[in-house]
């Protein structure tokens, strides 16, 4: 066995972002217990991304059969681990803080709403629940076979695993394109129930495989650090900081899309999500949302030498991975903005109407820039559960799959000049 | 009125294998192993040849890395800027007309326009860059050797020296040196 172990240093530093993230969120809680249950969805939705951006990834690299990439492939298989805690997280918002949070949850709102009443036959509570627990059930057991599969080729060496892994990994591909885009309906975009938009699950996809390649290349390089993972070099860090690039300019894209067909087709029932984020303080944080995801990183990333060195990698990434929980603040908190003057006035104009479904019933208590110390101390604690879970299956089991067949070909890549 | 083929000799320049000598080695490996000692030797005009491209050659034979990045990039930046003040200036100065009610200078709905005009740009300054950089011209030059386009590996070196020099530098891995006039 070839073992890794971090340094009790740097797992006392995780342990400390736990119990930073532990403070931040029991201080929301005791200031306002709305803001408490949407920054503890946040966090949560957040640490389901960088769970499943994992199993994602070494799923496209079994189905596509890529060999550079076999000696990264255990920290993105371990990352399935994270997804127990996110979906304890997650069944507590959807349980306890229900009601808080989705306005569809109440059957006194629906009571009195059309929309609402022609979409309860998806958005009911115990459907929800249902569906939760289906997506978990499915993306832990099928995360957990891919890893076990790769550990039992460590001692048996055998290549038929290899096949075995292609064939699963497709099933899971195909599972997770619906099951993603469906668990990014319920858990945000539903917040906002009557508005809608095709292109939400693309862009959550983006931003989950940005968020889960940067902090898989954090996790890497920390390890390297700290003299493990020695069978990956700069040719395999590069390709990671390609990846990184690619998904982060996909993101833009996305973002792109999404905003200028709302802003072009002009329909009041769609234009409300983004005019209440271009209002007030909320057009700074916009605006500082895309730029610091997509320009900042995009320049940083786009020389050779930057993807290539390990310190400059590591910054973009922890960019990246920060502006990941900003873009999910952005998603999950935009839906409770106060904008109760507004809607008041709007209800006396023409379109009442839609100013009607404009309105959040559960809650507008997010004023002003919403992004403080607590949402930092949020990102800090899921950073660490993150770390620290990964970190700790890490250690049990082989730095790299050593029973691939693809391993050498992978300890041998070398990219063209 | 030229022939097409000196049009074609007169667009592209190239290196001709001219002079020294011409050594043929065993493998690829050993021509790897040969573009080192020949760089390491301090010697300037030399190339291989081999039939298939091989993993290393270029920072064996001392290769800079290509400017072709760059041109692309600057294609891209004067795609997109040269778009941008082309619609600006129909937009806003030509003929200035409101469609969609969206105002004169629509960026969101230009942006795709723009993306797309900066792609242009910068593929095609890649094609050209390429085909600058690397001399696409002399495809039609004669391989030393004409095994070296089945199964033989063969290192030229330009400068002028005694053959033994040549024998010094690349040791037991020359399997036959054949001197060019």
């Amino acid at each position: 066995m070839n073992t890794f172990k971090l340094p009790q240093k740097m797992m006392t530093i995780l342990v400390g972002f736990i119990g930073i993230g532990v403070l931040s969120m029991s201080v929301s809680f005791l200031l306002d217990v709305q803001r408490g249950w949407a920054g503890m969805l946040a966090f949560a939705w957040y640490l389901t991304i960088m769970g499943l951006a994992g199993g994602f990834w070494a799923a496209t690299q079994y189905v596509t059969q890529a060999k550079w990439s076999v000696v990264v492939r255990r920290i993105p298989e371990n990352t399935v681990h994270v997804l127990l805690v996110a979906f304890a997280f997650l069944a507590v918002v959807a349980t306890l803080g229900l009601g808080n949070l989705y306005e569809w949850s109440h059957a006194d709102i629906v009571a009195h709403d059309l929309i609402l009443q022609k979409k309860a036959g998806y958005l009911n509570t115990p459907f929800f629940w249902v569906r939760i627990v289906i997506y978990f059930a499915a993306w832990y057991g099928i995360g957990m076979c891919f890893l076990k599969l790769s550990k039992s080729q460590d001692e048996s060496k055998d290549p038929h695993v290899s096949h075995q892994l292609l064939k699963s990994g497709i099933v899971y591909l195909t599972f997770f394109a619906f099951s993603f885009a469906l668990a990014v309906t319920d858990f945000l975009m539903s917040l906002e129930p009557h508005w809608f938009t095709a292109l939400y699950p693309m862009y959550n996809f983006a931003g989950m495989a940005t968020t889960g390649i940067s902090t898989m290349i954090i996790l890497i390089l920390l390890i390297k650090k700290y003299g493990g993972l020695k069978a990956i070099g700069p040719d395999h860090m590069h390709d990671m900081g390609k990846y990184l690039f690619a998904f982060n300019t996909f993101w833009a894209y996305t973002v792109f899309a999404m905003s200028m067909l709302t802003w072009f087709a002009n329909l009041p029932e769609e234009t409300y999500f983004f005019e209440k984020r271009f209002t007030g303080d909320w057009a700074y944080f916009t605006l500082s949302l895309w730029l610091g995801h997509f320009l900042v990183p995009f320049f940083y990333l786009i020389s050779r030498d930057t993807k290539r060195s390990e310190t400059h990698l590591m910054n973009a990434a922890w960019i990246t991975a920060f502006m990941g929980f900003v873009d999910v603040i952005w998603m999950v908190y935009g839906a409770f903005i106060d904008d109760t003057a507004k809607v008041a006035h709007a209800e006396t104009a023409a379109h009442a109407e839609h100013a009607v479904h404009a309105a959040p019933h559960v809650g507008h208590f997010i004023h002003g820039f919403p992004f403080g110390f607590l949402e930092i101390g949020l990102f800090l604690g899921a950073i660490g559960v993150f770390g620290f879970i990964v970190l700790r299956a890490f250690e049990k089991g082989n730095q790299v799959p050593e029973g691939d067949p693809g391993l050498q070909e992978s300890l041998d890549f070398h990219q063209p000049l | 009125m030229p022939s097409f083929k000196e049009i074609k000799e007169g667009l592209f320049s190239y290196e001709e294998v001219d002079s020294g000598y011409v050594v043929r080695v065993k493998d690829a490996h050993d021509l790897l192993e040969a573009a080192k000692k020949v760089r390491d030797a301090g010697i300037n005009r030399f190339d291989t040849f081999a039939p298939f491209p091989i993993h290393g050659m270029s920072e064996a034979m001392g290769l800079k890395r290509s400017w072709l990045p760059f041109i692309t990039l600057i294609g891209g930046i004067t795609g997109f800027t040269a778009n941008i003040s082309y619609i600006g200036y129909i937009t806003l100065i030509d003929w200035p007309i409101i469609y969609g009610g969206k105002g004169f200078f629509n960026f969101p709905s230009m942006f795709p326009l723009f993306f797309e005009i900066m792609i242009l740009f910068a593929s095609l300054s890649t094609v050209g860059g390429f085909m600058a950089l690397s001399g696409m011209g002399s495809i039609n030059r004669k391989p030393p050797i004409s095994e070296a386009t089945s199964d033989g590996f063969a290192i030229w070196i330009g400068d002028a020296m005694p053959e033994s020099e040549v024998k010094k530098i690349l040791g037991s891995l020359a399997m036959e040196i054949r001197s060019v006039n």
